[in-house]
């Protein structure tokens, strides 16, 4: 059993109350660095091997920061398991705090509502409360999801053990998409876009990411930008499937913003179905910045705020011509079977309350079924199944 | 695709269902009939607007009689703080206790386990969803404006 605990906060870049989340993480983290370690939703689902390996060996607890629950959808996404829950909405309720209505950068009540969650964190890390069990391994080459959109993810799936049961993930594409696919063949010439989404990589960890998240707030808020044009989306609520972040996926253009090299966000829009049109690159437009660097801090650092400052003014004018040359039809995408259902996920991982206020899952027979196998003890390497 | 028992009005990309099984006020709210008493919940129009609700309290009890447009609560939500007003005028019988303690099914299912509260003896009519539907179309534009273009969050 590993002594680190995965803190998976939502982290999204939708509402401030995601961004709370990446405080808290950020904060508890802080509090136990030797005790934890942080996940990056972004760089799991575009295939980072460590990201993988820290919920394959490690326990995570999800942090959800609304009632959409989009980090425990995205572990089941990927064919892992919580060890324990902390929603943020409880704790709103618990000390009456508010995030805020600023999500670039949290208000003071947001702030303190993000130092009440890691104290719940930190109370559930002192508990121990983590049962022994470990994530599946998943494949990650092409889709890595098994679903019908992609054969080679089937036969991951049969290599990695998993039961029928996951035939949730076989869903056929929905009707809605169908008819979707059915009125882009039907149309002559798409006409102009009517607005862009914007893809920051969005990760946690890396400098790079945070510069990109922040961009992407300068873009689609400020007022001498693209406020009313373009909308940042959320890969976590992408992948859980939020209708809202889905409709924003289909319906407008998206440009991915990469903070660093491993080109999260582009991976992410290819990886379902539809791709960017265009993708910027952090590390291109300024290559003397060392992106990659790990950057935990709960602010961003004035050299990351000027350079988020900095490079969304350099790419205004790009994106203002894509604006304005690029037609856009609405397309279908792949959900890999996953449907937001917040009532659905709880009742999957059979959370049950404690009284320290967190979550810890039950297995109920299906969960069972879903339940990755234990990594054997002695085992060098994550146990091939 | 809208059901046939049901409405769709466009917020932007939102699509706002309507059901057809109830009827809507003013306040957007909705209303049915559940027993001997009305019921009344949002309509997915108002829980859009509102996005996540954090807090909810009444200022009235159970039993009292109130009249239309009576301040009778107060909800916190992520894009707003607002008082709540009686959709119609008569004896607030019972409220949705479970909110109290979790408002989250206002946004995860505001036509079911979301409901707010029920009345007797009411008066006054409400708009079936046509009629709802039409007001929200000749408002829309001007709560756009309002919202300044954060419409989408």
């Amino acid at each position: 059993m590993s002594e680190k605990v995965v803190l998976a906060p939502c982290m999204g870049v939708g509402k401030v109350v995601a961004n709370v989340t990446r405080r808290a993480a950020y904060l508890a983290h802080a509090a136990c660095p030797e005790d934890t370690e942080i996940l990056s939703i972004p760089a799991l689902l575009a295939g980072d091997a460590h990201e993988r390996q820290l919920i394959n060996e490690h326990p995570v607890l999800v942090i959800e920061g609304c009632v959409l629950r989009c980090a425990s959808h995205v572990l089941k996404l990927v064919g892992a398991r919580p060890a324990a829950k902390i929603e943020v909405s409880r704790i709103i309720r618990e000390k009456r705090l508010t995030p805020g209505r600023t999500r670039k950068e949290l208000e003071a009540s947001g702030k303190q509502l993000a130092q009440a969650v890691a104290e719940r964190i930190a109370l559930a890390l002192v508990d121990e409360p983590w049962p022994d069990t470990l994530s599946s391994e998943v494949g990650w080459t092409g889709c890595p999801f098994a679903c019908s959109c992609d054969s080679a993810a089937e036969k991951q799936s049969r290599e990695v053990g998993m039961e029928p049961t996951m035939a949730s993930r076989n869903q056929e594409v929905s009707a809605d998409n169908a008819e979707v696919e059915d009125h882009r063949l039907a149309a002559a010439e798409p006409p102009l876009a009517q607005g862009l989404t914007l893809l920051p990589c969005q990760g946690i960890k890396r400098s790079g990411a945070r510069i990109a998240q922040r961009t992407a707030y300068h873009l689609c808020e400020d007022e001498d930008k693209l406020l009313g044009k373009a909308q940042p989306l959320c890969v976590s609520a992408l992948a859980a499937g939020v209708p809202e972040d889905v409709h924003y996926y289909r319906d407008f253009p998206t440009v991915a913003l990469n903070g660093c090299p491993q080109n999260c966000a582009t991976k992410i829009a290819e990886l379902f179905g539809i791709p960017a049109v265009r993708s910027v690159n952090l590390y291109q437009a300024f290559p003397e910045y060392p992106c990659e660097t790990r950057s935990l801090e709960p602010e961003l650092t004035p050299q990351e705020s000027e350079l988020a400052r900095r490079w969304a003014e350099q790419l205004l004018p790009e994106l203002r011509e894509l604006l304005v040359n690029t037609r856009w039809q609405p397309r279908s995408h792949c959900t890999h079977g996953m449907v937001n259902d917040p009532s659905g996920i709880e009742r999957f991982f059979g959370y049950q309350p404690t009284s320290h206020g967190y979550d810890l899952p039950c297995l109920s027979a299906e969960t069972r079924a879903f339940a990755p196998h234990p990594v054997e003890a002695n085992s060098a390497t994550p146990a091939q199944r | 695709m809208p059901s046939a028992d049901e409405l769709i009005f466009w917020m932007g990309k939102f699509a706002a269902v309507l059901p057809r099984d109830r009827g809507y006020c003013r306040n957007h709210m909705w209303c049915q009939r559940h027993g001997d008493y009305w019921r009344y919940g949002f309509s997915s129009y108002a829980v859009r607007l509102m996005q996540d609700v954090y807090f909810l309290d009444w200022h009235v009890s159970e039993g009292d009689l109130v009249h239309y447009l009576q301040h009778i609560g107060h909800i916190e939500t992520s894009k707003a703080t607002a008082d709540l007003f009686a959709p119609s005028a008569g004896r607030l019988v019972r409220f949705n206790q479970a909110l109290l303690q979790d408002p989250s099914p206002i946004n995860l299912d505001n036509y079911g386990a979301g409901w707010l509260f029920e009345m007797s003896e009411i008066q006054g009519e409400c708009w079936d969803a046509e009629q709802y539907k039409a007001y929200l179309e000749a408002t829309w534009e001007e709560t756009q404006r309002t919202l300044k273009g954060d419409i989408n969050r």
